[in-house]
């Protein structure tokens, strides 16, 4: 069990209900002092960063692992708005793409948006959590 | 030929020298000969004048001889003699002296003075002296002698009475003139003009010879004279021309100028003859050039690829090349009496006047057109026209080009880019398809695998919510078994594709409708149906069902919540084919913001509560394209939806393969 840096907020986007479960069990399995939030649906996540960096700078996460193939807002339609919030946003929270498949085009699409910093394939493990949490840190 | 072209002239030249100078030198001689029968009667008359002139002067001494003759005949001898010598000698100037001879002494001379020595002189003695006396004897008239050297010095002409004195010769009265004044008197020394040389001779009567009284002797052999004797005398006046120089100079003159004439004339000749040698000559090379000038043009014009015309204004024929009779099926004569526009059929006879008239107004054009040949065959052609002049009259000149073959290949080309174009968004629309069959492998085969993968490592971790998450392993598995069945089911329906068959639209809608038919129950959806403009088409079946099937389902799940469901289905006819048409009342679509996403594959628009993949629209859409229709959408929220499906009926595909 290794320390998390801080007292680090993660957020997971994803419509599959299961995914977000799986995800949330490993990061705590791995990071458990690590905050965890998870949203089913994009436009709720979106609305309360929104709130965050209008009310309370320090709730903001670290990281957001997004996943790209949702109904009504996907995740090119939550970055798109997530660029538009308040540079400070950005400065603090960096975005991971996290899809069931690995598709070029997307990762080409994805290296457009300045927040995204990586795009992993699902399902999180140990290994490529460990390195991103450090990466993070660093 | 050509050796004879240039003999000719040389031999007419030639001829004609010969005939001019034979001519010429004739009338030289006839000249000359005229000159000289002119000249000789000249001097005949020349020589008659002169003999008169001597008759004249000798007849005084003629007189004065008688005179003395008759007084001694009648009187005896005078003793007077001197005053008759006087008197006598003053009427007869000429004479120098008179004498009177009995027999033949010189008795009496008067004047005496200087003629001393001849007195007492017996003529008849001297044999040298004495044959004028003799004739004048015999002859019994007077006679004159000489020229004589005289006794008494000087030479002298005696002229001589015999004087018969009773039928008895008795002596001579005679007359002594000097030759010296003979000539003067006569005027035979030297002419004043020149024209005339004398000469006088006396013939002695023994031996005939001649002797030459006056300076310069003989008259020459080559010239011509007169000869006259003088009467009584023994004399020959000779006249001969001082001017028989001039008649040769002339002569010869004339004929050299003759000649000069005739060899001019023959050049002249020469060159007037070989002027038409040289015409005739330039003629045959100038014809022999024109000739080879139109081989070659025959040879070019048939050699031509193509056909080639010639005509003038009023459309006649006057030039035209072996291919356009060949290919026309026309002989020489026929297109002879032909116009232009007979080589046509009626439809393209106006497009072509038009042509021919821009030609002749323009310079030029050229057109598109079919030849209408003599056995009523239509050859695609590319005719063109120039105005061109010759002879300044005004003509078009053209050629023709087959273009059958490349009408065709056009055609072909045509054919060829339409199928290719055909193949190609077949090839897009099967890539399209691929893509999304790849996306549906990666991403939804691949979602329950990442499931299953994170909860079986959850379950390592921690196993105690072990039932938790086997229950959530079997979901995903079932998902998976899904999505696997409808993989093999696209896979499967892309494998019939090529079957196509008529199908009536009611038959197909009534088995969409027994497959929904709980959802319909349920929504308790009111349809209209009208197949009235077209109840069937030729198209692949499970498409056709798979159209209705996602529209009907998709009319069902995003209806209004509170609205009863009308749902329209008709089909009408457009250009190419038939459209269907799905008219709903639902929901609705907001096309202003998802209108390009509306058929991409997993995208979904209605509430997240509805269920569904999101495939429904996008499966219809690419099958909608496979059968080289269109889709289209009209739209707005909580207005309902119209979708559009055009199939076209002439599409390549159900013939072409």
């Amino acid at each position: 069990m290794e320390e998390a840096p801080r007292s680090s907020h993660v957020m997971l986007i994803d419509d599959d209900h299961v995914t977000n479960i799986v995800n949330r069990k490993i990061i705590h399995f791995n990071y458990p002092s690590v905050r965890i939030s998870t949203y089913i649906d994009a436009a709720i996540a979106l609305k309360q960063l929104r709130q965050w960096a209008e009310t309370d700078i320090a709730q903001l996460p670290d990281l957001i692992f997004l996943d790209i193939n949702m109904p009504d807002m996907d995740g090119w339609d939550f970055l798109d708005e997530f660029i538009k919030l308040p540079p400070l946003v950005q400065q603090r929270t960096k975005v991971i793409m996290l899809t069931s498949s690995v598709d070029i085009n997307d990762i080409t699409k994805a290296r457009t948006y300045k927040p995204v910093i990586d795009f992993l394939s699902k399902p999180l493990d140990k290994g490529n959590l460990k390195t991103l949490i450090k990466h993070e840190a660093a | 030929m050509r050796l004879r072209n240039l003999k000719k002239p040389v031999i007419v030249g030639l001829g004609m020298f010969l005939v001019l100078a034979a001519l010429t030198q004739l009338l030289a001689y006839f000249w000359y000969r005229s000159a000289r029968e002119t000249e000789i009667r000249r001097l005949t008359n020349q020589a008659n004048a002169k003999k008169e002139r001597v008759i004249i002067t000798l007849s005084n001494s003629l007189s004065s001889t008688r005179t003395l003759a008759f007084i001694v005949e009648e009187y005896g001898v005078p003793g007077n003699f001197d005053s008759i010598g006087q008197k006598l000698l003053k009427t007869n100037p000429l004479a120098d002296a008179i004498e009177l001879l009995h027999g033949g002494v010189i008795t009496h001379v008067y004047p005496l003075r200087g003629n001393e020595a001849a007195m007492g002189y017996n003529i008849l003695d001297d044999t040298v002296r004495h044959s004028g006396a003799l004739i004048a004897i015999r002859r019994k008239d007077f006679y004159f002698a000489g020229p004589v050297n005289l006794v008494q010095g000087g030479v002298a002409v005696i002229g001589r009475q015999p004087i018969f004195v009773d039928g008895k010769f008795w002596g001579f009265a005679a007359v002594l003139i000097k030759l010296s004044s003979l000539i003067k008197a006569t005027g035979i020394d030297i002419d004043s003009n020149h024209d005339f040389r004398y000469q006088l001779s006396r013939v002695h009567q023994e031996d005939g010879r001649e002797e030459f009284f006056l300076p310069g002797g003989n008259i020459p052999n080559e010239h011509d004279f007169v000869t006259i004797e003088v009467p009584n005398t023994e004399w020959k006046l000779y006249v001969t021309s001082l001017k028989q120089n001039e008649i040769y100079t002339h002569v010869w003159g004339l004929s050299a100028l003759g000649l000069l004439f005739s060899i001019v004339g023959g050049i002249f000749s020469w060159y007037i003859t070989v002027q038409p040698e040289k015409l005739k000559r330039l003629v045959n090379h100038r014809t022999s050039q024109l000739m080879m000038e139109k081989e070659l043009s025959d040879s070019i014009i048939n050699s031509l690829p193509g056909i080639f015309y010639l005509y003038d204004k009023d459309r006649r024929f006057f030039r035209w090349n072996r291919n356009f009779q060949i290919i026309s099926g026309y002989s020489a004569e026929e297109v002879k009496r032909m116009h232009p526009l007979d080589f046509f059929e009626k439809d393209e006879k106006e497009l072509l006047r038009e042509k021919i008239d821009t030609v002749f107004r323009e310079g030029r054009a050229d057109v598109e057109a079919h030849l209408y040949t003599k056995s009523k065959k239509k050859i695609t052609y590319y005719f063109t026209g120039n105005v061109a002049y010759f002879d300044g009259k005004t003509y078009l000149i053209g050629m023709g080009i087959d273009i059958t073959q490349r009408v065709q290949a056009e055609k072909d080309i045509q054919e060829l880019n339409a199928q290719l174009q055909a193949t190609v968004e077949r090839l897009q629309a099967r890539n399209n398809d691929l893509q999304q069959f790849s996306y549906v492998v990666s991403h939804n085969l691949r979602s329950p695998i990442a499931r299953i993968l994170g909860l079986s490592s959850i379950f390592h971790q921690d196993a105690s919510d072990h039932s938790m998450i086997v229950e959530k392993i079997t979901e995903a598995t079932a998902q998976l078994d899904e999505i696997v069945k409808d993989i093999s089911s696209i896979i499967s329906a892309r494998n019939i594709e090529e079957k196509y068959e008529y199908i009536l639209f009611n038959d197909e809608l009534k088995s969409v409708l027994k497959l929904l038919n709980d959802e319909i129950q349920k929504s308790r959806a009111d349809i209209a149906v009208d197949f009235s403009k077209a109840e069937g088409v030729v198209t692949v079946k499970s498409y056709l069902n798979s159209i209705f099937y996602n529209l009907l389902s998709n009319a069902i799940k995003y209806r209004m919540p509170d609205v009863p469901l009308k749902i329209y289905i008709a089909t009408n006819l457009y250009e190419q084919g038939i459209c269907l048409t799905v008219r709903d009342n639902g929901i609705g679509i907001d096309l202003a913001r998802n209108g390009e996403k509306i058929f991409v594959l997993y995208k979904r628009f209605g509430p997240a509560s509805v269920p569904g993949k999101g495939i429904g629209l996008c499966l219809i859409k690419n099958q909608v394209e496979s059968l080289n229709g269109k889709i289209d959408v009209i739209s707005n929220p909580n207005e309902g939806s119209t979708f559009n499906i055009y199939l076209p009926t002439s599409h390549g595909r159900s013939t072409a393969e």
